[in-house]
């Protein structure tokens, strides 16, 4: 085995040095056992990586008021972001099925009709869970 | 990068909101397993963002805010002072496992995978989930989370081995 195996994650997460990475990639040409190691943190990292990107509840937004300097009154809600998440919404339960399939069961989030992101179901790498609305996109 | 950020200047609460809202959620979802206690902890980061950006000194944007948002969980998990619940999705069947010549898709995967990050130490799940879902560097992660980049190294690997180890009847 290598003698300091956190290596090996670092590795995968490109977090090592050159020579580190030299050093690691001649080791696991000659060690099975490291190799197989390499090989089971890559899926465990993997398997986490690979979990969805969660669409937050619109009422996380909608709770938060909007600071007193920017709004003449307490208890002014932030409409602009509600606004966009209402509107996401609406396309999400049209493109839900290009953004992402999930089974309905494995959704993890209660409030089916508020759980289209904000802003990031257009950038690359992001998987936003979207749940099947009734009546609405099916 | 937050683009603005990289910039050097300091982002709007709302573009925080707008652009880091789901990471944030995610965040959330995955360190405690709970939407309710997600939807609770998102927003009180968003309730922190908002207090402290009048003050923040353009910089790293993104340091700054996991440093407030790892601190949003840790001062939760302290006031608490309880385990994560088990995902109320799980709906994997207690000590089943795969057969070996099953091709395990990724929807039954992700809840088997989600339970076994909230058995791991809170150091652990919290290291992984910064690297892995956040996709913060090392550096990035022992900023927000303020220990040394050896600690995080260490608790990213650990915390790897002990959820390939949990889950070790879906590996291939």
């Amino acid at each position: 085995m290598i003698d300091d195996p956190e290596l090996l994650s670092a590795y995968l997460d490109g977090e090592v040095t050159d020579a580190e990475a030299m050093r690691i990639e001649t080791h696991l040409s000659e060690c099975p056992d490291c190799a197989q190691e390499l090989e089971g943190l890559n899926w465990a990292r993997s398997a986490v990586r690979s979990l969805p990107l969660l669409a937050p509840p619109t009422d996380v937004f909608d709770a938060i008021p909007i600071p007193s300097a920017q709004g003449p009154a307490r208890g002014r809600f932030l409409m602009p972001v509600a606004a966009a998440v209402a509107a996401i919404v609406v396309i999400g339960g049209v493109v839900s099925g290009v953004v992402a399939a999930s089974d309905a069961q494995e959704i993890p989030i209660e409030s089916v009709a508020t759980q289209h992101a904000v802003g990031s179901a257009g950038q690359p790498g992001v998987l936003l869970v979207s749940v099947p609305m009734d009546g609405i996109g099916q | 990068m937050d683009e603005e950020a990289a910039d050097g200047g300091i982002p709007s609460w709302e573009d925080v909101a707008h652009r880091y809202g789901p990471k944030i959620y995610s965040f959330a979802y995955r360190l405690t397993g709970n939407p309710d206690d997600a939807a609770d902890l998102s927003q009180e980061v968003l309730l922190r963002v908002r207090k402290g950006l009048p003050t923040y000194k353009p910089g790293t944007f993104e340091g700054w805010l996991w440093r407030i948002t790892r601190n949003a969980f840790i001062d939760d998990v302290r006031r608490k002072k309880r385990r994560p619940v088990v995902p109320l999705f799980d709906s994997t069947p207690a000590g089943a496992s795969p057969p070996p010549d099953v091709v395990i898709s990724q929807e039954r995967i992700d809840p088997s995978v989600q339970g076994a990050l909230l058995e791991l130490p809170v150091e652990f799940r919290e290291a992984v989930v910064l690297c892995d879902v956040v996709g913060l560097s090392y550096d990035e992660i022992a900023e927000a989370t303020g220990v040394a980049l050896g600690t995080v190294r260490s608790r990213i690997h650990r915390g790897r081995k002990l959820l390939r180890a949990a889950l070790e009847g879906y590996q291939p």
